[in-house]
């Protein structure tokens, strides 16, 4: 007990800041995996509740520790083992008195005991109000069995060695084997992940039990400093047994280098349990001097154990996040099926509305332009004149033209294409679903959430959305229209520059029929006839160019329509769509980001660990 | 045991057989059913339990195998030892000590007629008739760190009738052993031994806790045994007693004897066919629930339903897809319209025949090349013009309709609780054995030819009133022309025999006269014979309509009537096997007796028990 004078460091030996943050952050997201992993049952197969439990538990502790002077100052020393295997009888063990209930009935600890002894100033009041899902429990109070929370014990009292309990903190923990403790091992496995320093208990019967072991291992690989108690055997058997223990159990672990000490406790027969931890035994002083020293340099221990932890951390990267990455695969795997299945939806709609329909608003502006272009008033006649001279050319190109024009099919109405395109979207993504069901639970909710038609809100967006963009379309088409309109009879100049380009047109065509008539020809008649025709084609170029003008807006329009399809699709069932499962797909979104942020976290502590280990 | 009601068992056990027999053949054959996986294996395990159960019974029907179930360490082997006053099976400090199952069993029992999992136990025979009955067999561990052990533990658990559940001071309830005990609670008797009963005795004087034993009676409560058969022992000495023969011992007192007892006479035949009785009841209750689960409903209503509606959804796929079809005829209007035009022509002679003939020409300039199809050929035009309009649609669009299509169907099936696994599969073999009935681009061409053939025979070759005008106007055509020209070439004679010879005038008004009746008759001739073919395709769209859905209909009725059947001869063959194993289940509630009452589990809350 060298330092047992020494004052308890002043210094923070658990925090560091430059890691708190992402520390926190990762606590954060471990913690919402967690409670995903709950939810949904996942843990269990791979990965165990518990090891998820430690792993948040390490995080917290390590290198999120939002904590007070009791956590940071004092060494943590755990007993933890099988249910009856003593463990209440070595906590009172090391604390050199009788101050854990130690009693036959197997499993009769249920909530982690602080045993401490408070220094001036010290109260309940310092300990956190939480230790993650643990709640303090300030006054001793008939205890709920069932809630979790932890208890602290201050003695106040003679104990053997009155200064370790001033810089240790010993708990006292539940079982983790007995036929309940699968609802109270969380509260163990949160002390565990607090302690520095763990008394692993393990009767002559237990000490090869599987369970018990597996957590044994869990600690070591973490990194935690172990000291195995072995007890209950008969004197004569103490040395086999601590050798079995050594051949059985601790060659088979990793990381049992970490195990300080296999130490026997005797029973010799006609002594009783509770001497056990009076001056008549050796124990308790031989307990205490191996904790005091693993613990001597508490701040030393606990960068050690930071650079376990990130260790423990990588290494259960894959184990961890497995389940979540294959929900977030399927969920991923769901949105793409959506994606592809709206743009097929969209394509349709291109083909089978878009390029076929004939936009008769815009054959109106058209026309409206052609109109303009007469010349009003006295040199009316003029026009009429023009217009007589082209009809013989008109007529016959109608005629041409009803002959060898083929037929454009008939516009489909949008609205009821729409609904079809809708329809066979849903239809085709449940028929995928109900494919896949057989590969597991995402895809039997999403079948469910389908089935169910009525807490679907494809439809109601659809319907909002689409009316909103008709509104705007309307209003954009009339826009146009009047754009049109407007430029026409707003600017005098323009009017008249084009009526005049008109005119011009006409006169150079008539230009032209003479003068190419008369170089075929000569003069003739055949004169007349070509001055007809070039009449004819001219006024054609004009339709034509209107026709253009006209075309780019339409063009416009139809861009727009694609558009808007895109965004109906895409808010109506894309986004609605990837929410599904109902409950689980927004969820999914967020857990996807987590997925992606835990792996870049956890390596950036290990990089930080590493360097903190070389300074 | 009466030999009587031994026979009553046996006789049972071939129902019971048979029954189980059917249910593991129809779940090794693909079902149309949609089992989970849950209750699969459940069914499974469980037939697999009665299967050791029936054997056992054939095998020796009087003998009642007790099983030794507890952690590593409690005693187990100890308390065997002690038993059997011998050294039969190793215990020791090493945990864990028993890595095979060892059976003490009287010599007389043939344990080479014994079912399977016997035979992986060593075994250990002996003379004492008072166990002659019965089989006690030390297992290996449940949780201790070597997992072979917990293997061959529950290897040899299902053959077991009862089990002795052995728990030490420390180790009485834990995880491991309760789960199993849980799981076999309702279908095996089970008696307790608390050991280290030395151990427990040391914590007497502590003020907190309940006694172990106290405990474990509390545990054993919340777990369905009201009035537990529980013998608190110390193993230990009565191995050093009775095996190493130390008799000036000082004995701790427990119930050791009482277990001896108990064994010896406690479990008499009665009791032991009780037990047995019991067992395979409660197997069978555990069967039927799940059977029952699985059992489909009637399904013929289902069928008719999804019918209908799929005749609904059809027919909207039908009309979809006429408005292909239509849509691609309309750009091959203008061969349609010619060889309807002809067709009218047809049987149309003389004058106005050639004048139609060229007016065709004129018409059609950019068929002009193409030679008019005449004889054979003629026949073949309309298969070729189809072909040409099926060849025009988009594959893309093709590929859309008809998916879109299928995936409506098997929706709305998925909705009303159809399998769309096994749906399509029907579906898809039936495609392969008749391709026809799909929309294929051969099939709607075919369909197309049909419908168009239809239409041209209407069209050409009316019946009734219809027929009578068209001849009329065909004749009319034909002479008419004739008839006109024949006129003025008669007026023309006239007026050169009378010296009057015609002017200019006269000229021009006898041509006039002549085309006046050209174009009168060819008006006549487009209202008699509509070219135009606008008002040919809405005929051709309620055709085609009806045809596609007389194509395809039948195909798709016929699958669901295929799963049908399948999905009822399931039904049948579950409800047979329910009823038999029901009627099996009955017979045995009510012979067997109430002597083996307390080492059952009472069924707490059995939702899913079978009515009877
Ligand atoms: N023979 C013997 N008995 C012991 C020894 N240590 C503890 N016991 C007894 O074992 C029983 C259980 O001891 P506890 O210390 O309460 O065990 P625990 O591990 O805290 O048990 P739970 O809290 O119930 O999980 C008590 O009756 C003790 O008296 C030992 O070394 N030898
Ligand atoms: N104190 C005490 N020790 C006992 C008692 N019965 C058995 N033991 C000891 O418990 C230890 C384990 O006994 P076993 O019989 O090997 O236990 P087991 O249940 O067969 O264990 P496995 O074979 O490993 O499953 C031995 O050292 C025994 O001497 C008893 O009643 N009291
Ligand atoms: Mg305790
Ligand atoms: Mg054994």
């Amino acid at each position: 007990m060298n330092n047992m004078s020494t004052a308890a460091p002043a210094t923070s030996v658990r925090k560091d800041s430059s890691n708190q943050i992402l520390g926190t952050q990762l606590l954060a997201d471990l913690v919402e995996v967690q409670s995903y992993y709950r939810e949904r049952r996942l843990t269990g197969q791979d990965l165990s509740d518990a090891e998820l439990h430690f792993i948040v538990g390490l995080v917290r502790y390590l290198f999120a520790s939002p904590d007070g002077p009791i956590l940071e100052r004092r060494a943590h020393v755990m007993v933890i083992g099988g249910a009856g295997a003593g463990k209440s009888t070595t906590a009172n063990i090391v604390v050199g008195a009788s101050i854990a209930e130690a009693n036959a009935q197997a499993g009769y600890t249920r909530h982690p005991t602080a045993i401490y002894r408070p220094i001036e100033g010290e109260s309940h009041a310092d300990w956190p109000d939480h230790l993650g899902p643990l709640k303090r429990l300030d006054r001793v109070e008939a205890g709920n069995l069932d809630e979790d929370r932890y208890d602290i014990s201050s003695v106040v009292g003679e104990t053997l060695d009155p200064n370790f309990l001033i810089h240790h903190v010993v708990w006292d923990c539940p079982d983790l084997t007995a036929k309940d403790a699968s609802y109270y091992e969380a509260r163990v496995i949160e002390i565990a992940s607090l302690a520095d320093v763990c008394l692993y208990v393990a009767s002559d019967e237990r000490y090869n039990d599987e369970l018990p072991t597996n957590f044994l291992q869990a600690l070591l690989e973490a990194g935690k400093p172990t000291i195995v108690t072995l007890t209950k055997m008969s004197p004569y058997d103490a040395e086999e047994l601590a050798n079995l223990f050594r051949e059985q159990v601790l060659s088979r672990l990793k990381n049992a280098d970490l195990v300080k000490d296999v130490y026997p406790i005797p029973m010799p027969l006609q002594v009783k349990a509770q001497e056990l931890w009076t001056k008549a035994f050796p124990h308790g002083n031989r307990l205490r001097e191996m904790i005091d020293q693993i613990t001597g340099d508490l701040a030393r221990l606990r960068k050690s154990a930071r650079q376990h932890a990130t260790q423990y951390l990588s290494t259960r990267r894959g184990r961890l996040l497995d389940p979540l990455a294959k929900d977030v695969g399927e969920w991923r795997l769901w949105v793409e099926q959506v994606r592809r299945a709206s743009n097929t939806a969209v394509q349709r709609y291109e083909r089978e509305y878009l390029s076929r329909s004939v936009f008769d608003d815009f054959q109106d502006a058209r026309d409206a332009i052609l109109a303009a272009l007469p010349i009003p008033g006295r040199y009316a006649y003029a026009w009429e004149l023009l217009e007589y001279l082209r009809v013989p050319y008109r007529m016959i190109k109608s005629a041409a033209s009803k002959y060898v024009d083929r037929k454009t099919t008939g516009s489909v109405d949008e609205a009821f294409l729409l609904d079809r395109i809708r329809e066979q979207l849903v239809d085709s993504l449940i028929v995928t679903v109900s494919g896949r069901r057989s590969r597991g639970g995402f895809w039997g909710e999403l079948h469910r959430s389908l089935s169910n038609p009525k807490q679907l809100r494809m439809d109601a967006v659809y319907d909002d959305v689409r009316t909103k963009q008709l509104r705007d379309l309307r209003t954009h088409q009339r826009d146009a229209y009047e754009r049109i309109d407007v430029r026409l009879n707003r600017s005098p100049s323009l009017l008249w520059g084009l009526r005049v380009g008109r005119l011009a047109i006409d006169a150079v065509a008539i230009g032209l029929g003479v003068w190419l008539g008369y170089q075929l020809f000569g003069t003739s008649l055949w004169i007349i006839a070509l001055v007809l025709l070039s009449l004819g084609l001219a006024d054609d170029l004009v339709r034509i160019l209107c026709g253009e003008y006209v075309r780019r807006e339409r063009e416009e329009l139809i861009t727009k329509q694609r558009e808007n399809a895109r965004e109906l699709f895409r808010v109506a069932y894309l986004d609605e769509m990837s929410n599904l499962p109902i409950g689980l797909g927004n969820r999914l979104h967020r857990m996807s980001e987590i997925l992606d942020r835990i792996p870049k976290s956890i390596s950036a502590l290990a990089e930080r660990s590493t360097a903190e280990e070389r300074e | 045991m009466s030999s009587a009601t031994e026979q009553g068992l046996i006789h049972r056990v071939q129902a019971i057989r048979l029954a189980t027999d059917e249910l593991r053949k129809w779940m090794q054959s693909t079902s149309v059913l949609g089992v989970s996986d849950a209750d699969r294996d459940e069914l499974a395990a469980s037939l697999q339990e009665i299967e050791i159960n029936l054997d056992k019974l054939e095998a020796d029907p009087s003998v009642l195998t007790v099983v030794f179930l507890g952690g590593t360490g409690v005693g187990k082997s100890t308390l065997l030892n002690a038993l059997a006053a011998a050294r039969i099976a190793s215990s020791g400090v090493r945990r864990p000590t028993t890595q095979f199952s060892t059976m003490y069993h009287h010599a007389d029992v043939d344990i080479t007629a014994l079912p399977e999992p016997f035979r992986v136990c060593h075994a250990a025979p002996h003379e004492h008739p008072e166990l002659r009955q019965k089989i006690l067999i030390d297992t290996p561990d449940v949780d201790g760190s070597i997992p072979e052990h917990h293997e061959r533990l529950k290897e040899i658990l299902p053959v077991a009738d009862a089990i002795l559940y052995i728990g030490s001071a420390e180790k009485y309830h834990d995880r491991a052993v309760w789960q199993l005990l849980l799981e076999h609670a309702p279908t095996r008797g089970f008696a307790f031994v608390l050991n280290k009963w030395d151990r427990c005795l040391a914590g007497r004087d502590e003020k907190t806790g309940r006694a172990p034993d106290e405990d474990l009676r509390r545990s054993l409560h919340e777990a369905g045994f009201h009035s537990p058969i529980l013998f608190r022992i110390c193993g230990k000495q009565w191995e050093i007693k009775r095996v190493d023969g130390v008799s000036e011992l000082e004995l701790i007192p427990d119930d050791f004897l009482q277990l001896v007892r108990w064994l010896e006479s406690g479990l008499d035949e009665r009791t032991i066919r009780d037990i047995k009785a019991r067992g395979i009841a409660n197997e069978l209750e555990k069967i039927i629930s799940i059977v029952s689960r699985i059992i489909p409903p009637e399904w013929e209503s289902k069928k008719e339903h999804l019918g209908a509606t799929w005749r609904e959804a059809l027919r909207a796929g039908v009309t979809d897809q006429a408005t292909l079809l239509i849509d691609s005829t309309d750009r091959q209007s203008n061969d349609l319209e010619r060889h309807f035009g002809r067709l009218g022509r047809e049987g149309i002679g003389g004058l106005f025949g050639i004048y139609l003939h060229l007016v065709d020409r004129l018409k059609h300039l950019r068929g002009a090349l193409i030679p008019m199809p005449t004889g054979e050929k003629k026949k073949t035009e309309m298969q070729r013009i189809a072909a040409k309009c099926v060849d025009g649609i988009p594959d893309a669009v093709q590929n859309i309709q008809r998916e879109a299509m299928r995936d409506r169907l098997l929706s709305l099936a998925d909705r009303e609780g159809w399998s769309i696994d096994v749906l399509s599969k029907i579906l898809a073999e039936d495609s392969r054995e008749r391709p026809i009935a799909e929309w294929n681009e051969a099939s709607l061409a075919r369909i197309l030819t049909t419908e168009l053939r239809t239409l041209e025979k209407d069209y050409a070759d009316p019946r009734g009133s219809k027929r009578a005008i068209h001849a009329l106007v065909r004749l009319l055509c034909t002479w008419a022309p004739l008839g006109v020209l024949a006129a003025i070439g008669v007026s023309l004679l006239y007026s050169l025999f009378s010296f009057q010879f015609w002017g200019v005038g006269e000229f021009f008004s006898a041509m006039l006269l002549f085309g006046i009746t050209i174009a009168a008759l060819h008006l006549l001739l487009v209202w008699v014979f509509p070219v135009k073919w606008e008002s040919l395709r809405e005929k051709l769209r309620s055709r085609l309509e009806f045809g596609l859905l007389d194509q395809v209909m039948p195909r798709y009725w016929e699958a669901l009537e295929r799963y049908t059947s399948h999905v009822m001869s399931e039904r049948k063959l579950l409800v047979n096997v329910q009823s038999v194993l029901k009627t099996a289940h009955d017979q045995l509630e009510r012979t067997t007796g109430n002597s083996a009452s307390n080492l059952f589990a009472e069924k707490s809350h059995q939702a899913d028990q079978p009515s009877s």
